[in-house]
């Protein structure tokens, strides 16, 4: 990362005797968008929370530019935060909500109401209309696009997502966060995003911070987050995994045996012994029914179980003891797998990611 | 939301086939017959009842007599102070008791202050009536503990020339309810501002001025409006207190009535009823301007 | 925003518990006076003993259980049908629950007084057992407010459509379904409106002293101005009354059953 402009420093945070988050870093590039992915409790929030100022770091810096923001008050820090629940003032149109900022920023009212009609323009809904609406008035999709104007409207040198797509439907909340994304990349505002969910953190992110217990598992492009992912922690909690125990049978080699079956993982298991007991995790759509070309391992079991989800068919297969999820696509001219026959999967070998 | 489902539901059952409908709607109705009897029984006909006399001689003629006598120095100055103790009490009352329910709320006070504040408040609005009297008696009159206390300390309260048979002495006690029932209405409204808002605010770049000024106090306003004008209502039309503590002597509008009805003090039964109806005016007026400004200037509200 | 607690909120709150906490003590203080030189609870020993205490009292209970069965049977039904099948009329019922808080108690006795007196239709007024009714009656409406924003509450957090629904389809009649449906389950609100109801009842003043009945209020008027240190005992034992109804109703709150989207 080249140009860092947002640089959080051994920064910890405990609340008590509970630490919330724990000597966390991270250099935000200008104009990125990284998304803090994590459980409920894992301290993204409040990673967020202490770069927006409202909660104080117990220790560690926060630099944003060439300043350091760690004790300033979160009216002197120029972020813009989306929250969850929207937030926009019940007592305020569309337009005084966006202008809110503006005002008391002491902006003249003419360029005010210039930037609120752009602001309004941008998430395409034109203060002709819209602007002197209630938030009441609003669906919730409307009201976290009012919300994300009003965090931009002052310029805003960094913006801050709290879970903003959380509350909203299916639906909304896909269309929004590609607009999101789009209005980040217009603007080139560097932005962080703070989510439990993984599939919209793969979808929108320059980078992911996987966090766990306060600490971040791992950071990387969602590309290296879901198809290297650095721990089991980060492998188990972005995308489906099938994680099958085996045990090395000769390291020289690179012989695993798993189910009483042989694979050659030679490379992979990275300074194992044999005897070693390892586990290994397969993505569902790196494994094929049947034979295909380029996959040079494969393990027979049983079809014990067919779920049909239109476009794919989930087949989970028992090798062993163990289940193993794979998805087909599903293809009108040939029968659907049958539960209870005989199967044999294949997979490459260099798709199979060995944890420890 | 209110305005597209009401129309909506009343029209609904009643389009389905003439016959079925027919049967069904006097049930419907009867239903809260009952309610509607007691409340024209022995709520809005007596109302009526007396703002009719009010308007009538004493041989029932119609007649502005009655009202025109209202206009008589002394009763006059019987509802000048009963409105001037009912809007001291509400708006001292109104304001200590948002201060008050501010304070435990977003004070950061410790929690278990708040549940007790929050009781004792439900407690202390109900504690009205005669006994108030009594314990104001105890406190503040000529033999009560702060008047002799003070005393001791060379403090004459009497002597500076404080009475609690007095306005400000009427007023003083009539705020012990008045500023619970204010902490124990206003408490919901305060918690009903989220935390968010704040927050937004800040990152917005807005001082905890700046937000209270353009945010928490227009939010609040309705509450606090709506509270005031109760506040008002309940001191206006309390007597018990006002009898207990000071007899007949402090002249307030309801105590003048209490002593018409009981004896025809005014020598004038039409007049009893206008006395009444001055009443149901004062109150009823304070409620119009609570709902006109409302639904002037807080379009925001559903 | 944060966790410090700020010195005007300790302000405003020890302002506020002086001015609240001195009259109790003052009160309490006095009314342990009645023997020269000593504290003794010499008044309560004289207001316990005193047979007009113990009447009047009695009489006020009575009344106000009386006052409470009038409301349930009243606001109970009322408010789920409003809730069941005439929503639309909510804003109005809501309005003439709210009137008694607007016309004062003093007004609509005094509308009663001339309207039901012995030579009315309805002459309620002319036998003990009528003025009894019709002091029952009055409370109920003053109580009214209180008792039905208590009910609907409660009902606000049941499922009234749906409960109704299912006890018609297993065969109930609208006496089972009231009684043994929808009561049990707003149980709890109407418990805490009852406990309201009584302690503004017990003390009330207006109406009992404007109807001639013997209740507890006129009575505390009448020691009042004739006594020095009963008073103080009546008001603490007043105030205990009230506190102890609110405290029943706090311990309630807590077993009602709570909405899930409530605030």
């Amino acid at each position: 990362m080249s140009d860092t402009f947002l640089s959080i420093k051994n920064i910890s945070k405990t609340f008590g005797s509970v630490t919330v988050v724990d000597d966390f870093n991270l250099d935000v590039a200008r104009g990125e968008f990284v998304s803090f992915l994590g459980p409920s409790g894992c301290g993204k929030t409040t990673v967020l929370r202490m770069v927006a100022g409202f909660e104080e770091p117990s220790a560690g810096q926060i630099v944003v530019g060439d300043k350091d923001v760690t004790r300033l008050k979160p009216n002197q820090r120029n972020v813009g935060m989306v929250f969850q629940a929207y937030a926009l003032f019940p007592n305020l149109t569309v337009a005084q909500n966006v202008a809110f900022g503006l005002k008391v920023g002491g902006v003249p009212k003419a360029e005010a109401d210039r930037r609120v009609g752009e602001m309004l323009e941008l998430i395409k809904l034109p203060v002709s209309e819209y602007g002197d609406r209630y938030p009441y008035q609003l669906s919730g999709g409307q009201q976290q696009r009012i919300a994300l104007a009003r965090a931009l409207a002052p310029k805003p040198k960094l913006l801050l997502l709290d879970e903003p797509l959380s509350a909203l439907d299916a639906k909304v909340r896909v269309s929004l966060r590609e607009e999101i994304r789009a209005i980040q990349k217009e603007l080139g505002i560097t932005t962080i995003f703070v989510t439990h969910d993984q599939e919209e953190a793969l979808s929108i992110s320059d980078r992911i911070a996987v966090m766990y217990g306060g600490k971040a598992e791992q950071v990387g492009t969602p590309f290296e987050i879901y198809n290297r992912p650095a721990t089991k922690f980060v492998a188990n909690f972005v995308g489906t995994l099938n994680v099958l125990e085996g045990t090395v049978a000769d390291a020289g080699s690179g012989k695993v045996r798993v189910a009483s079956q042989e694979l050659a993982l030679a490379g992979k298991l990275n300074g194992s012994k044999t005897g070693d007991t390892l586990s290994l995790a397969l993505r569902p759509e790196a494994i094929a029914l049947g034979a295909r070309p380029g996959n040079d391992s494969r393990l027979a079991g049983e079809i014990t179980d067919v779920h049909f989800l239109g476009s794919v068919i989930r087949v989970r297969i028992g090798v062993g003891g163990k289940q193993i999820s794979l998805d087909t696509f599903n293809n009108s001219s040939t029968p659907p797998p049958v539960v209870g026959d005989k199967a044999e999967i294949s997979f490459s070998s260099g798709d199979v990611l060995v944890l420890h | 939301m209110a305005d597209v489902t009401a129309p909506g539901t009343a029209i609904a059952p009643s389009a389905p086939p003439t016959a079925r409908t027919a049967a069904r709607f006097p049930t419907r109705w009867l239903g809260i017959a009952p309610f509607i009897l007691f409340a024209l029984l022995f709520l809005i006909l007596p109302t009526l009842y007396l703002i009719v006399g009010a308007f009538q001689n004493a041989d029932g003629a119609f007649s502005l007599n009655s009202i025109r006598d209202l206009f008589t120095p002394s009763i006059l100055a019987a509802y000048w102070i009963s409105i001037k103790v009912s809007f001291a009490s509400a708006i001292i009352g109104a304001l200590a008791g948002l201060a008050i329910a501010i304070a435990i709320i977003r004070g950061g006070l410790p929690e278990w202050l708040r549940s007790t504040t929050i009781t004792f408040s439900g407690v202390a609005s109900n504690f009205a009536g005669v006994p108030l009297a009594f314990a104001f008696l105890a406190t503040l009159g000529r033999l009560g503990l702060v008047t002799v206390l003070l005393n001791e300390i060379g403090i004459n309260i009497y002597r500076l020339g404080f009475n609690i048979l007095s306005f400000w002495g009427l007023t003083l006690t009539y705020l012990f309810f008045q500023i619970p029932l204010m902490v124990v209405i206003i408490t919901p409204a305060i918690d009903g501002l989220k935390k968010e808002w704040g927050e937004a605010a800040a990152t917005l770049g807005a001082s905890t001025l700046q937000y209270w000024r353009m945010v928490v106090i227009p939010v609040l306003w309705p509450s606090f409006l709506g509270t005031l004008v109760l506040l008002f209502a309940n001191a206006f039309g309390a007597i018990a207190t006002a009898y207990a503590l000071t007899g007949s002597s402090l002249n307030i509008v309801p105590i003048l009535l209490y002593a018409q009805i009981r004896g025809d003090v005014l020598h004038n039964p039409n007049l009893g009823y206008a006395l009444a109806f001055g009443m149901i005016v004062i109150t009823g007026l304070a409620n119009g301007f609570y709902i006109w400004f409302r639904t002037r200037s807080e379009r925001w509200l559903k | 925003m944060n966790r410090k607690s700020s010195p005007w909120a300790w302000l405003a709150f020890f302002v506020g518990a002086a001015y609240f906490l001195l009259p109790l003590i003052a009160t309490f203080e006095f009314s342990l006076r009645m023997e020269r030189g000593v504290y003794s609870f010499k008044a309560y020993q004289v207001v316990f003993g005193d047979p007009r205490f113990q009447e009047t009292f009695l009489y006020s209970v009575t009344v106000a259980i009386f006052t409470i069965l009038l409301g349930v049977l009243l606001v109970v039904p009322t408010a789920y049908w409003i809730r069941l099948r005439l929503p639309q009329l909510r804003p109005f019922v809501e309005f003439v629950t709210l009137l008694p808080l607007v016309i004062p108690a003093i007004v609509i006795v005094f509308g009663y007084i001339r309207m039901y007196g012995s030579n009315s239709p309805l002459p309620l007024l002319a036998s003990t057992g009528g003025t009894n009714v019709l002091l029952v009656i009055g409370y109920a409406m003053l109580s009214l407010p209180y008792m039905y924003r208590a009910v609907d509450t409660g009902l606000r957090t049941i499922d009234v459509r749906t409960l109704t629904e299912a006890a018609q389809i297993l065969g109930a009649g609208w006496v089972t379904i009231i009684g043994r449906i929808i009561l049990p389950n707003v149980l709890i609100a109407v418990l805490s409106g009852a406990f309201l109801t009584f302690a503004i009842v017990i003390g009330e003043f207006t109406m009992a002293s404007l109807l001639n009945r013997p209740a507890f209020g006129p009575y505390l008027q009448l020691v009042g101005a004739n006594r020095a240190y009963e008073p103080a005992a009546l008001a603490v034992i007043s105030f205990i009354i009230t506190w102890g109804c609110m405290s029943v109703i706090q311990v309630l709150a807590r077993f009602a059953p709570r909405s899930p989207n409530s605030r």
